[in-house]
């Protein structure tokens, strides 16, 4: 039996998360199947598809250095906790 | 009602106060059917044998007392105040090598009492905290949608960001505020997920991703609007 498919709203608010892979699996199956069926999401996933290749491309580049020292740090604390 | 069965009915009240409790002694409590634990129930006369000496003599008398203070600090909530009680009895008699005998018991108990308070306050505020933050992440979620419109409103679909030059990028990612640069780069460019940007971070997830989505859309707004101000698709393309 074909379930019903989620609504346009629905998939917006999930789109960030279905694209990081944060979705639990049956949401994640539910954005998909809207993806590939509705003509008006599909052209918003692929705008932010465009995006991620961007900076896919940017990410490449180092880190600010501040920000690595703060990580380097965080690990450091928990590392001397543990 | 005659006033003979009045009488009677007297008779028998004070039978039955005379026959309550015949063997209870003032320093021999009864013998309870089994053992219990359960401090909340637990009163001074039928206290359990409890492990660690002095604590039903010192401190169960007292339970009268924390609880009226409970119901005091949770504004007269009996079940929280119930809660309260059992959990601060069960805190002093897990720290009962820490009370100085021979010092004021009531004040040590009703200090515990007050703590526990705080702290069932603090995680109560947590909590909400975290709600209020998953709330905020749904909404923000909605700026895909937004920024897509935007694009559309200039004339620009997912091209703009196929041509879009890196050190562009670069510039406009340090432009953000740093609560939402700091996610931005973790997630989009570090690829951490929302629970290890948590962790770095020291936030809740619910505001890694109320932060991460904003600061995304903040950026790929100014994106667009430099693509389309500075006409750079129209370079390229042609």
């Amino acid at each position: 039996m074909k379930r019903d498919m989620i609504p346009c709203d629905v998939v917006m608010r999930r789109l960030w998360a279905f694209i990081d892979g944060e979705l639990d699996p049956e949401s994640a199956d539910q954005v998909h199947e809207h993806l590939e069926m509705c003509g008006r999401c599909y052209p918003r996933y692929d705008f932010q598809s465009a995006y991620f290749r961007l900076m896919e491309r940017v990410g490449t580049q180092p880190l600010p250095d501040e920000l690595r020292s703060r990580i380097f740090a965080s690990l450091l604390a928990e590392t001397e906790q543990g | 009602m005659s006033l003979e069965s009045i009488v009677q009915r007297i008779r028998d009240a004070f039978d039955m106060l005379n026959r309550r409790d015949p063997g209870m002694r003032l320093n021999e409590p009864p013998p309870a059917p089994r053992p219990r634990t359960d401090f909340s129930t637990a009163q001074t006369r039928d206290a359990p044998e409890l492990g660690k000496a002095g604590f039903a003599d010192e401190a169960l008398p007292w339970m009268d007392a924390v609880h009226r203070f409970a119901l005091r600090l949770t504004n007269g909530d009996t079940d929280q105040a119930a809660d309260l009680v059992q959990d601060t009895f069960l805190k002093a008699y897990r720290s009962w090598h820490r009370f100085e005998q021979g010092t004021n018991c009531r004040s040590w108990l009703f200090t515990i009492c007050k703590n526990t308070h705080l702290r069932i306050l603090d995680e109560a505020r947590t909590r909400r905290e975290i709600a209020e933050a998953d709330l905020e992440a749904d909404v923000e979620a909605m700026g895909v949608l937004e920024v897509h419109e935007h694009a559309k409103s200039r004339d620009l679909d997912a091209g703009v960001f196929d041509r879009t030059l890196d050190e562009h990028v670069v510039a406009a990612i340090d432009a953000l505020p740093d609560e939402y640069r700091d996610v931005l780069v973790l997630s989009d460019l570090g690829d951490l997920n929302y629970a290890e940007i948590s962790e770095v971070v020291g936030i809740p997830t619910g505001t890694v991703k109320s932060r991460l989505f904003r600061a995304r859309r903040r950026l790929q707004e100014r994106l667009i609007d430099y693509a389309a101000d500075s006409g750079i698709l129209k370079d390229v393309s042609a």
